[in-house]
C-alpha cells in the first residue's frame, strides 16, 4: 500500500465515523446523514482512483447495509437492474461485430476512397469513428480505428502536425459520436436506469437519439471544420497509405457469411431498439439479438469472456444503490435546498449542470460523473420545473464530452499512448470544443429538449 | 561517460543540453519491454469497461509503435549530441527493463545513470517510476539522476 492510498484510506475512515459521532443537520434525516458520508467516501474513491470503479461500486453497496441505511436484500437487488443486462448485451455484441472484422472492412473500405487527399482522409477518419460511436461503445471503436491510424501514419511522410491531426480525428469523432445514442457508453444506460429508479420516468431508445442529434450535428460540424483547419496546411504524400489500404482490404479477403450474418443481426437490432425499445424494453431487445448470434453460432463465449469487462455489473449495481439511498434518505433533496438555494432560474440551472458536467467529466471516469451528480440533479426537478429527462440529459451529454485529460476516457488515454500527440495538443484544440460543446448542449437543454418531453 | 535511459523514447531538446553539461560521451538506451508495455496498455485502457483481449492488443500496438520510436529516438539524439561536440552512441534492446539498465551500466562501468521521460500524461514514466527504487538499489554506487 503506497503513502497516497494510506492517507485516502485513512481520511475515508474519518469520514465514515462522523455519523456516528456528530448529530445530523437541522432538516436531514439520520440515515440521510450517514448516506451523505458514505456518498462522500466513494466520490473521494471514485476522483483518486485508489481502487478501480467497481470496486468502489461494492464498497458502496456493502457499506449501505452496514449503516442500517438500506436493508442488504434491496441493495443487492439492483444488480439486477435492466441497465446492467442492456450494457453487457452491448458489450457481447460489439465482441462479435469486433470480431469478425466486418467494423474494420467498412472502416477501410471508406477510408480507401477518401485516401488521395490529406483532409478527406482525415475527415474520413473522423466521421468513420462518430457513426460507428452511434452504434458501439465509443473507446472500443477508438480500439478497433486505431490501429488503423498508426499504420497510415507509419506510411505518412514523416509530419508530426498532420499526425496531431489523424489523432484528433479520431479522439474527436469517438467522443462526439458517442452520445448519440445510449450505445455510445456506459453512462447513457446507468443514467436511464437511475431516472427509472428514482421517478418512474424513463427516456426511449428513440427519444434519446432525437434529443442528442442535433448537439452531435452540430458539434460534428465544427469539429470537421477545425481538422479542416488543421490538416489543409500539411503537404502529405499518400501514395504508400493508397497502397497500404489496398493490401489491408486484400488481406481480409472477400467478405465471410459471419460478417453478413453479423450485419444484419446489427442492423435488426438497431431498427428494433428504435421501434420496440419503448414497449418491450432495451435490454429485452439487446438480450435478443445476443441470444440469435450465439443460435446462429456468430458469437463464442470464450471470445466474449475475453472481450468484456464484468466490473461493469459491479459498478451499475453500486452506483444506483447508492443513488438509491440518496433519494430514499431525503440527502438528495436535502443537498439541492442547501446548495441550490436563490437559483431558480431553469437556464442558468441548467447552465451550472453543463458546466459542472464538462467540469468533472475531465476529472474522473464519466461514468462516476454520472453515478455521483445525478441523484442529486434529479431532485432539482422539484424546484425548477423541468423535466427529470431533460435534467438527466443535461448531466449525461457533456459528461461525455472529455476530449482533453487521459483520466475521464481510455478514448483521450489510448490516442495520448501513441506517443505523437502531447496533452497539451487535446487540451488546446479540446478547449475549443469543449466550449463549442457546453454552448450547444446548453442551448438543447433550454430551448430544445423541455419540447420534447 | 553518462548512459542515457530513455523511459518513453521522446526527443527533448533540454534533457540534450543537460546531459551536454555533465559529459563529454553519451550511451542512450532505450529498453523495448513487454512486461512495461502491458501495465502501459493497462493504464490507458483502465477507465473502460473492455474485456482483457483489448489490452493485450493495444500493448502489441504500443510495443511495434515504441519500437518505431526508439530507433527514431536513437537517431535524433545522434544529430542532437554531435551539433555539441559529444560522442553518442545509441541502442535499442529488448528485455526487462531494470535488468538490462542495471548490466549496461555495470558493463560499462559508468558513474552515472540518467533517465529521461517528458512531462504530462506518460503511461511509461508512470509503471518506471514504480521501478525507481529498485533501480537504485540494484545500482549501488552509480548515481541516477532523473531529468524531466
Amino acid at each position: 500500500m503506497n503513502k497516497r492510498t494510506l492517507v485516502i484510506l485513512t481520511v475515508s475512515v474519518l469520514l465514515l465515523c462522523i455519523p456516528h459521532i456528530f448529530l445530523p443537520p437541522s432538516g436531514l434525516s439520520e440515515n440521510g446523514w450517514k448516506a451523505l458520508f458514505v456518498f462522500a467516501v466513494a466520490v473521494l474513491w471514485w476522483i483518486s482512483g485508489v481502487v478501480p470503479v467497481a470496486v468502489t461500486s461494492i464498497l458502496a453497496m456493502i457499506l449501505l447495509p452496514l449503516f442500517g441505511i438500506l436493508p442488504l436484500r434491496k441493495a443487492l437487488s439492483f444488480f439486477g437492474n435492466s441497465a446492467t443486462f442492456f450494457i453487457l448485451g452491448v458489450f457481447i455484441l460489439i465482441s462479435a461485430f469486433n470480431r469478425s472484422g466486418l467494423s474494420t472492412r467498412i472502416a477501410l473500405k471508406i477510408l480507401k476512397k477518401l485516401g488521395k487527399d490529406p483532409t478527406k482522409l482525415a475527415l474520413g477518419i473522423y466521421f468513420i469513428t462518430m457513426f460507428f460511436s452511434f452504434w458501439m461503445v465509443a473507446y472500443a471503436v477508438v480500439a478497433m480505428i486505431f490501429p488503423i491510424v498508426l499504420r497510415i501514419l507509419d506510411n505518412c511522410k514523416e509530419n508530426d502536425g498532420y499526425s496531431k491531426a489523424l489523432l484528433m480525428a479520431l479522439l474527436w469523432g469517438a467522443v462526439i459520436g458517442g452520445s448519440a445514442t445510449l450505445l455510445g457508453g456506459a453512462r447513457g444506460p446507468l443514467a436511464v436506469a437511475m431516472l427509472e429508479e428514482f421517478t418512474g420516468r424513463s427516456i426511449s431508445f428513440l427519444k434519446w437519439f432525437l434529443c442528442t442529434l442535433p448537439v452531435v450535428a452540430v458539434l460534428g460540424l465544427i469539429g470537421a471544420f477545425m481538422l479542416t483547419l488543421l490538416t489543409r496546411r500539411h503537404r502529405v504524400d499518400l501514395a504508400l497509405v493508397e497502397r497500404q489500404l489496398e493490401s489491408n482490404l486484400r488481406d481480409l479477403g472477400p467478405m465471410s457469411n459471419r460478417e453478413k450474418l453479423i450485419g444484419l443481426v446489427m442492423m435488426g437490432a438497431v431498427v428494433s431498439w428504435m421501434v420496440f425499445g419503448a414497449a418491450v424494453g432495451i435490454a429485452t431487445v439487446t438480450i435478443t439479438a445476443v441470444v440469435i448470434m450465439f443460435l446462429l453460432g456468430l458469437s463464442d463465449w470464450k471470445e466474449v469472456e475475453e472481450d468484456v469487462n464484468w466490473g461493469v455489473v459491479f459498478m451499475y449495481g453500486g452506483a444506483i444503490a447508492l443513488g438509491y439511498a440518496l433519494n430514499s434518505t431525503g440527502l438528495s433533496k436535502w443537498l439541492v435546498t442547501t446548495f441550490f438555494t436563490g437559483i431558480s432560474s431553469p437556464m442558468l440551472i441548467l447552465l451550472t449542470i453543463v458546466l459542472v458536467s464538462l467540469i468533472l467529466t475531465e476529472l474522473m471516469s464519466n461514468s462516476a460523473v454520472v453515478a455521483f451528480t445525478l441523484p442529486v440533479i434529479i431532485t432539482l426537478h422539484g424546484v425548477s420545473n423541468l423535466p427529470p429527462e431533460v435534467l438527466t440529459l443535461a448531466v449525461v451529454v457533456p459528461s461525455g464530452m472529455a476530449m482533453m485529460l487521459p483520466m475521464s476516457t481510455p478514448t483521450v488515454a489510448i490516442v495520448l499512448s501513441s506517443g505523437m500527440i502531447e496533452t497539451k495538443d487535446t487540451v488546446k484544440y479540446g478547449a475549443v470544443m469543449i466550449l463549442c460543446g457546453a454552448i450547444v448542449t446548453w442551448l438543447a437543454a433550454t430551448f430544445y429538449w423541455p419540447r420534447i418531453f | 561517460m553518462v548512459l542515457m535511459v530513455s523511459v518513453d523514447a521522446k526527443k527533448n531538446e533540454r534533457m540534450v543540453k543537460s546531459v551536454v553539461k555533465i559529459c563529454d560521451r553519451v550511451k542512450g538506451l532505450v529498453i523495448v519491454d513487454e512486461k512495461l508495455m502491458e501495465l502501459v496498455a493497462d493504464i490507458a485502457m483502465r477507465k473502460g469497461w473492455l474485456g482483457e483481449r483489448f489490452t493485450v492488443d493495444l500493448a502489441n500496438l504500443l510495443l511495434r509503435e515504441y519500437t518505431r520510436m526508439a530507433e527514431r529516438w536513437v537517431e535524433n539524439m545522434r544529430k542532437g549530441f554531435e551539433k555539441h561536440g559529444v560522442v553518442f552512441e545509441g541502442e535499442v534492446r529488448k528485455g526487462n527493463f531494470v535488468e538490462v539498465l542495471v548490466d549496461e551500466a555495470k558493463a560499462l562501468g559508468v558513474s552515472r545513470v540518467v533517465l529521461t521521460y517528458k512531462k504530462g500524461f506518460n503511461p511509461y514514466w508512470s509503471v518506471i517510476k514504480e521501478l525507481v527504487p529498485t533501480i537504485r538499489r540494484k545500482l549501488e554506487d552509480i548515481e541516477l539522476m532523473i531529468l524531466v
